[in-house]
């Protein structure tokens, strides 16, 4: 609950300040309403604090995994195309599952290379080169 | 009133046409499908289909979108009442006696009374949109943008404090929206505000990219590893189906009361499929003659609710078509999809797009029949595809995204944003922050900021110009009344020790 409210404060510190009149004339206001909810917040999440019990544990892997399939997608999809970008990314995200295996991640993976050449190269004609070099 | 049916006819006429017709059928069964889902929810799929939309007409597009949301409520309750499992939250209440029913071998009985009662509820929803819209369209001709930033403030306001959660959260979240709407050139100066010199930003935040980093990777990031994987031997042939004659009898007035419960909070803005589901329920324990039964396989406690959420599902779409509010965050969606192409939300709408609005309310019609009749033999195979295990649906539906995103405008930055988002939105989840306002937020803030800026010019910066108008006036005090309400409550519920835990 604090670290909602202290989150919520940090946020709001760099809305508030970063503003300029004229065009910043409403961001202005909804950083101030937001350091004041965010104060909000933070008073009244102190009124009771209560369970702590279940602390929610975050999976790395799985965090990893699939952000870095994203960030992977993006940057392969500009300098190797759409379907070494396609294989790697869903080979990663596939990885962040503990109850996927390589083998099984890159199965996965090829199939939905071939299902992403059909549908979008040839079905909806994206404007994504299959392969692209540099 | 014959006014009205002229237009319903017209609608009929331009719903009909092969390619939108084709367009409903895909939206409604996609939205079935992922209605069956777990963890794949409406708002999921509408922001994948986004960049979809940007390729075919408004029209179409319109009525893809909204097949998808209903057609997921019936889905919704499909897994509901079979598995137990509450895919979406407004279904959370069906398992309560649906899944009973199952137990007792009656689960067919349950799936068949809730078709029923939805394809009712629906009906009734549409009918008062056929004909009330046409009043409120009426009434806004006397919206200026005084009032309509107004009307907007009283949206934000019921949907971020009318959402599950502290109504503090709720409204720290729409403002973060907000001000992720206020990111990017500025209309009138031309200014650029929060790119910090990325000229990827100039444009603004992707609606697409926003919605999918927050609903569908955010959850992908809280799911992963953590879904328990469930079968069933539930086999539902047809003649299952049909409820015996003493359930059908126990069930129409809970059917028509829960069609009023969910009717009554559509009307209004804000308030989210969930609490009107629950209160039908709660409605239909407190009324009924044996209350006791409830949890163990009442009937009335599967009909009233699924009544309520499809009677508030259609109604929903009066304020969005009428008004330009949309009363739920999927609303709000639908309310981007159609500002992204070019059609001028507000309320001109129905006068200046007749086509979108009478054709989207005469699909809604012949999408609940399709859905009546498909999920009779859609059913079993559903329940089939609910055995794919989430370790290969997350990847796939991962790769749709990056790929969908990309498309909008081909560009790569938009896929790091859905990566931020994501992100963003799994670290708020965390920290019990609602992630839906944010998109309400998003949607309504340049409108706000548009309109609050044209009615300050029109007024030469005089605040008082919205208490002075009638219309403004009574939204203003509309939204102070429901400020007053959150604190009442608030100090209500501070001055009972734990009355919270009767919520769950």
């Amino acid at each position: 609950m604090m670290g909602a409210s202290i989150s919520a404060l940090a946020l709001t510190y760099r809305m508030g300040t970063a503003t300029r009149m004229g065009p910043g004339y409403m961001p202005f206001f909804y950083g101030m309403f937001m350091v004041l909810v965010g104060l909000a917040i933070g008073v009244f999440s102190r009124g009771h604090q209560e369970e702590g019990g279940e602390v929610t544990t975050v999976n790395w892997r799985g965090w990893l995994c699939i952000l870095g399939a994203l960030i992977a997608f993006a940057i392969i999809g500009v300098y190797g195309g759409l379907v070494p970008a396609t294989f790697i990314a869903v080979f990663v995200a596939a990885m962040g599952s503990a109850a996927n295996s390589a083998r099984t991640a890159a199965l996965l993976a090829t199939g939905l290379v071939v299902a992403a050449v059909v549908i979008f190269s040839y079905g909806l004609k994206l404007q994504f080169a299959l392969f692209a070099w540099g | 009133m014959e006014q009205a049916l002229a237009d319903l006819l017209y609608g009929f006429g331009v719903a009909l046409q092969p390619t939108n017709l084709m367009w409903v059928v895909i939206g409604v069964v996609l939205g079935n499908l992922i209605g069956v889902l777990p963890g794949l929810g409406a708002m999921t799929t509408i922001s994948m289909l986004l960049p979809l939309t940007y390729v075919i007409p408004a029209v179409p597009a319109i009525l893809m979108l909204a097949g998808i949301f209903y057609g997921s409520m019936y889905g919704g309750a499909i897994c509901a009442i079979l598995l137990n499992l509450p895919s979406h939250p407004p279904h959370a209440v069906t398992c309560i006696d649906g899944y009973p029913m199952t137990l007792n071998g009656r689960g067919g009985a349950a799936l068949g009374v809730t078709m029923m009662a939805s394809f009712f509820a629906a009906s009734v929803g549409i009918a008062l949109m056929v004909f009330v819209s046409p009043l409120l369209e009426a009434v806004a001709f006397k919206f200026g943008p005084t009032e309509i930033s107004a009307v907007m403030l009283l949206g934000l306001l019921a949907g971020s404090t009318m959402a599950r959660g502290s109504p503090l959260k709720g409204i720290a979240m729409t403002l973060f929206g907000l001000f992720l709407g206020s990111i990017g050139t500025d209309v009138s100066s031309g200014i650029q505000r929060y790119t910090f010199g990325l000229p990827d930003l100039a444009d603004g935040v992707d609606l697409a990219a926003l919605s999918l980093g927050l609903f569908g990777i955010a959850d992908f990031l809280l799911t992963v590893d953590r879904r328990e994987v469930s079968t069933t031997t539930t086999r539902i042939t047809m003649r299952q189906m049909m409820p015996t004659r003493a359930e059908l009898k126990r069930s129409i007035l809970p059917m028509l009361r829960g069609t009023g419960v969910g009717a009554i909070f559509g009307a209004m803005p804000g308030t989210g499929p969930t609490i009107t589901t629950f209160v039908a329920y709660a409605l239909e324990r407190k009324i009924s003659k044996s209350p006791d039964r409830f949890g163990k396989g009442a009937i009335e406690g599967v009909t009233a609710p699924e009544a309520a959420a499809h009677s508030k599902t259609q109604i929903d779409f009066i304020p969005t078509m009428s008004l330009g509010i949309p009363g739920d965050p999927v609303m709000a969606l639908l309310l981007g999809a159609l500002i992204i192409k070019g059609v001028n939300t507000g309320p001109q709408l129905i006068t200046e797009h007749p086509d979108v609005f009478w054709g989207l309310v005469a699909s809604f019609w012949i999408g609940n029949l399709l859905l009546m009749v498909l999920n009779v033999p859609l059913i079993g195979i559903w329940v089939r595809l609910l055995r794919i295990p989430y370790r290969f649906l997350f990847p796939s539906a991962l790769f749709f995204i990056a790929i969908g995103v990309y498309s909008t405008h081909n560009n790569v930055f938009d896929i790091l944003l859905v990566a931020v988002f994501g992100c963003v939105g799994a670290i708020f989840l965390l920290l019990e922050f609602p992630v839906a306002p944010v998109v309400l937020g998003f949607v309504l803030g340049p409108m706000i900021e548009e309109n609050f800026r044209r009615a300050m010019v029109l007024s030469r910066g005089d605040l008082m110009t919205y208490l002075e108008r009638p219309i403004s006036a009574t939204f203003i005090v509309l939204c102070l009344a429901l400020i007053l309400l959150q604190f009442y409550s608030y100090l209500r519920l501070s001055s009972s020790p734990r009355p919270a835990q009767a919520m769950h």
